[in-house]
């Protein structure tokens, strides 16, 4: 055999391994890869804004709240601080909030109490505790559920609004995760265009549907993706919380001192 | 009439197929049958108190709790493995389809509010069963500590635990193919599966148990008590007749009338309620009276005139009885009718449907049973027919030989006899003073069924089942934030769990002391409400932090403007329940009013007694719209005042005398035996008219009173006796019953049909002797 048809044989391979290769490509994404791409979507290193919630519950009663609120994040961290504008009896509560990443690291909470002067340690929560009387438990505040907990799949594609969405159900991967949780099953609605979840539908321990949450308002808010409005509602108590957002400022560089526990009793001054 | 009975006897079988079809037809409507023992059944729909209750429901849930009580009576249950069954039980429980998940209640649920250096901690009595000594104690010391749960999810010594579930609402249970009975069997299934190795016992009470159960009871009432009367009757029948016809006649009135009384109430989409289990028994105890007086009649013209043909002496029966059974018919029908002037649906529909039955009774009897004995050949017993051809119809029968003596002697001896009977009411109605009302759910179960000894057991080692739930408006928002009102909350609170029967109480008030103790190093003399109202907002924003947002969803309405104060009592009997209505109306007076904040009673053991009250207190109503229907009635058919009288009299002598009976042996007047009175009425009166028919034909014949009295007896008096015999058996079956109610009801009809029996013949005819009232002595000087 001569080097030329070596080289023949040698340049066919690799035009055919080559093709392979291009022929291999990937056909279609994973759940877990569309909630990393949630995961890692910019929402901005540090952002100031105004909290106004809504607690309804089925028979109309309301109860509304309204914060203003500082986040910083430290690398996968963050810490955040908010102070209670109304109702006048909660007035100058302020809370400070410092948020671990992953599980090992129970987060820490402090209430500042105006009425005893004093400030109150808040024993860490489990992940399935509702957030201050809300229809969101402290899994559901977060940016992101903690995705390793979850055994995600995609369940295919759905417009929603007249957007195109992924649909990606999440399993808590052992049943003490179910229990914590109190959730057996969820489902997310994942914009394809700028990767924010706009819709989810949870389901409780025994299969029955549990919560409807859907983004009602999102804006691009200093070239971030904002959800300005969200409702959580609960089907089977048919108890609804509604929150909304305004006088975003993202990055505007907080200083450390801003997310500490003397900053609790010194309050809110609004410029 | 008359036109009508010759074109059934030239008819027969065309009537017999007829009259079948229709019932059929009627029958096959049972399939649509539903049972309801719901307790707020019994109140009518639009009732003050169902609308409390269903208010408080809407906004606070239930107060109809499932109790599972955990005891170990060796060492308590703060030991590892009973805690460790207790966690396993309750999350059995709130998996159960049915049962509201986060509303499961027990030591494996509830979080724990207490103190730390830095704070306030809102955490799981139990996140890990504890497994050491130590842990152990401080877990039963915390539990002690917070006297919101010390009683009521842990027994106070520590013998006993419960987990307390929700059923969810009827309607929702419904929607996913359950029921309250389904429910209770997948708990009771959890609890009898449970692996209690170091003895532990387990009890399930309850007022949904004990309703599920009850809807259990009347179902197997029914399939034993239906065969066991229709078998007594059919027994009774043959040894009265000693003839099939005897007894197939008979039976084809009661069966066809209680099964198209049951299709038609199915149909009209009316459930049966604990009462509508007693319809079938009732009808076919009345309705083989007509029956039984047409074959009674039938038999005596068979005896007197052995060889005219069939036809004719089935046409002559029927001409002389039609009107004594249209009037008793009609009489007994509007004394049951006379139930619907009660509020209480289950009880208007028992009355109701009675009624429908009675007057199918009365069609069939005046169809069927012409039709049947013109179709069957004549037949008697050869020994009466030879009897009654030496001596007449006064000595056929051992029977009626006693009945003529006894009608010979009262004739004689009328005003003795008179005398006698006053002398002995006046003895009863002293004896009939005596009777008081006493009733309760539970009353419905045996004294020595599994219910009843859960019930018990539960009771005596937790705060008590039965709730009263005081719903507090104070008509704005936050208002359960002020300190003075919840001050007032608690002072209410203390004096009343100072009532006997309460075991204890929950508020709003009971969570704000606990946090302001908590938060004041856990000193027991800050368990009290703060004095500033912001400083009590910012304890329940602290506490939201880790609690669930329904933690206070029992106990206050999320606008803070209503409170409901959870009062748990130990009993749902009347008497008791009667103190404790009383003493918590003067103290939500004392206490509320003042603050301008509106207040109203609700929970199970409220509409439990607002239930036996109304029972009770349309008990003298009820009794005299019956006896003033039937006397209207039998005044305006018999065309006399004065007959309408008579007929009321022995049976109201009875129902006297059955009184004294109740108030010397302590029967007490509850939902069953409260029934009794009518009923006895309703069916004793038909005796009367029988005998003042019977008495008022013979005396126009015979124009001698002295001779008529005895042929009466003789002859109606032992179809009477006949009659009574098997309306006493028929109710004597009642005592085969599961629930005590029925078994009393029974007893009590039985013995008031008895002395209506006797009182027919005896006090009837000595009145009629003694006053010779013209509806009878027409035309004769008296």
């Amino acid at each position: 055999m001569n080097l030329g048809k070596l080289a023949l044989i040698i340049f066919t391979l690799s035009i055919l391994t080559g093709m392979g290769a291009v022929l291999s490509y990937s056909e279609e994404m994973t759940g877990l890869d569309v909630m990393k791409r949630v995961d890692n979507r910019d929402d901005g290193d540090d952002l100031t804004q105004k909290i106004y919630q809504k607690l309804i519950d089925r028979r109309g009663g309301v109860r509304e709240r309204e914060m203003v609120s500082f986040r910083k994040d430290y690398g996968k961290d963050n810490k955040a601080i908010s102070y209670f504008l109304a109702p006048a009896n909660i007035r100058d509560t302020a809370l400070l909030t410092y948020d671990y990443d992953g599980t090992e690291r129970d987060d820490d909470q402090w209430l500042y109490l105006p009425a005893l002067k004093k400030v109150r340690r808040i024993s860490s929560s489990d992940r399935g505790d509702y957030f201050m009387g809300t229809d969101f438990t402290f899994e559901d505040i977060k940016q992101t559920p903690e995705l390793e907990d979850y055994n995600w799949s995609l369940a295919g594609s759905e417009v929603i609004d007249g957007h195109d969405c992924w649909v990606v159900d999440g399993k808590p991967k052992s049943d003490e995760l179910k229990k914590n949780l109190g959730y057996s099953r969820t489902r997310g609605f994942i914009r394809k265009d700028i990767d924010v979840n706009i819709r989810t539908d949870y389901w409780d321990r025994k299969g029955q549907e549990l919560k409807h949450f859907n983004v009602t308002e999102l804006k691009q808010v200093d070239g971030i993706w904002t959800a300005t409005a969200m409702v959580m509602e609960n089907v089977q108590t048919r108890h609804r919380t509604e929150m909304e957002f305004t006088d975003h400022k993202y990055n505007t560089n907080l200083p450390d001192r801003m997310l500490s526990e003397r900053m609790l009793k010194r309050g809110y001054r609004s410029k | 009439m008359k036109r009508f009975f010759e074109w059934v006897a030239t008819w027969p079988k065309l009537t017999v197929t007829l009259v079948m079809l229709i019932t059929l037809l009627l029958a096959s409507q049972m399939q649509y049958m539903k049972i309801d023992t719901d307790t707020e059944a019994f109140i009518p729909p639009g009732h003050e108190a169902t609308l409390i209750n269903d208010q408080m429901k809407e906004i606070f849930g239930t107060s109809d709790l499932l109790w599972i009580g955990v005891i170990r009576e060796e060492g308590g249950i703060y030991q590892t493995d009973t805690l460790n069954l207790i966690q396993s039980l309750t999350e059995k429980v709130r998996l159960v389809p049915g049962i509201v998940d986060q509303d499961v209640v027990s030591l494996a649920t509830e979080d724990n509010i207490y103190g730390t250096a830095d704070g306030m901690e809102v955490e799981p009595f139990m996140e890990d069963v504890p497994a050491d000594a130590a842990a152990l104690r401080q877990l039963a010391s915390s539990l002690k500590a917070f006297d919101i749960y010390d009683g009521f999810i842990v027994a106070t010594d520590g013998s006993a635990a419960a987990i307390l579930a929700e059923l969810e609402p009827q309607e929702l249970l419904l929607e996913r193919g359950l029921d309250k009975y389904a429910v209770y069997q997948s708990v009771q299934a959890i609890v009898d599966k449970a692996d209690a190795k170091s003895g532990e016992v387990f009890y399930v009470a309850g007022l949904p148990v004990a309703e599920a159960t009850l809807g259990l009871y009347i179902q197997e009432d029914m399939s034993v008590m239906m065969p066991l009367v229709f078998l007594v009757l059919m027994v009774l029948l043959f040894f009265t007749y000693r003839s099939l016809r005897g007894v197939i006649i008979p039976m084809f009135v009661v069966v066809l009338s209680a099964t198209a009384a049951m299709g038609i109430m199915a149909g009209a989409g009316v459930p049966m309620y604990p009462t509508g289990s007693m319809i079938p028994i009732f009808l076919m105890a009345i309705g083989v009276a007509d029956a039984i007086h047409i074959l009674g009649k039938y038999y005596e013209l068979v005896l007197s005139n052995p060889d005219q043909p069939r036809r004719d002496i089935a046409l002559s029966t029927m001409d002389e009885m039609w009107r004594p059974v249209v009037l008793t018919s009609l009489t007994t029908a509007a004394g049951f009718l006379s139930f619907l002037m009660m509020g209480m649906v289950p009880l208007q529909m028992m009355g109701l449907f009675t009624a429908v039955g009675i007057i199918y009774a009365m069609f069939v009897s005046l169809t069927l049973v012409p039709a049947l004995l013109v179709l069957l050949p004549v037949k008697a017993s050869k020994k009466l027919m030879a009897q009654s051809k030496e001596a007449g119809l006064e000595e056929a029968g051992y029977t009626s030989v006693v009945l003529a003596r006894l009608g010979r002697w009262v004739s004689h001896n009328n005003e003795k006899t008179l005398l006698l009977t006053s002398l002995l009411i006046f003895i009863a109605a002293a004896g009939a003073s005596l009777v008081y009302v006493q009733d309760s759910y539970i009353a419905n179960f045996q004294q020595d069924s599994v219910i009843v000894k859960a019930d018990h057991e539960i009771n005596k080692r937790f705060v008590g089942s039965y709730q009263r739930n005081i719903l507090l408006d104070a008509k704005h928002r936050d208002a359960f934030y002020e300190p003075k009102l919840l001050k007032s909350v608690w002072a209410f609170q203390r004096e009343v769990e100072a009532i006997s029967g309460v075991g204890g109480s929950i508020s709003i008030a009971d969570f704000i002391r606990r946090m302001n103790r908590v938060m004041n190093e856990d000193r027991p003399e800050m368990a009290r409400i703060p004095d500033s109202s912001d400083l009590i907002a910012q304890y329940l924003l602290l506490y939201s932090f880790s609690g669930a947002p329904d933690d206070f969803a029992e106990v206050v309405d999320s606008e803070y403007r209503q409170a409901n104060i959870r009062i748990f009592c130990t009993s749902d009997n009347f008497i008791a329940g009667s103190h404790v209505e009383k003493e918590v109306n003067r103290l939500a007076h004392k206490y509320f009013d003042p603050l301008g904040v509106a207040w109203s009673i609700a929970g199970n053991a409220h509409i439990g007694y607002v239930q036996t009250k109304m029972i009770t207190d349309n008990l003298r109503f009820n009794i005299m719209t019956t006896v003033l229907t039937i006397f209207l009635f039998a005044w305006a058919m018999m065309r006399s005042l004065v007959a309408g009288l008579f007929v009321m009299v022995p049976v109201l002598a009875a129902v006297i005398l059955n009184f004294a009976v109740m108030g010397v042996t302590g029967v007490t007047i509850g939902w069953g035996s409260s029934m009794f009175t009518s009923v006895a009425i309703c069916i004793g009166v038909d005796y009367a008219i029988h005998l003042i028919y019977k008495v008022k034909h013979e005396f126009e014949r015979l124009h001698d009173i002295g001779e008529a009295l005895p042929l009466s007896l003789a002859t109606t008096g032992k179809t009477i006796f006949f009659n009574a015999v098997v309306v006493v058996a028929g109710f004597m079956v009642l005592l085969a019953s599961q629930m005590p109610p029925n078994q009393q009801m029974g007893l009590l009809v039985s013995a008031a049909m008895l002395s209506s029996f006797i009182a027919t013949l005896t006090v009837l005819p000595a009145l009629i002797m003694t006053a010779r009232p013209r509806f009878i002595f027409k035309g004769e000087a008296s």
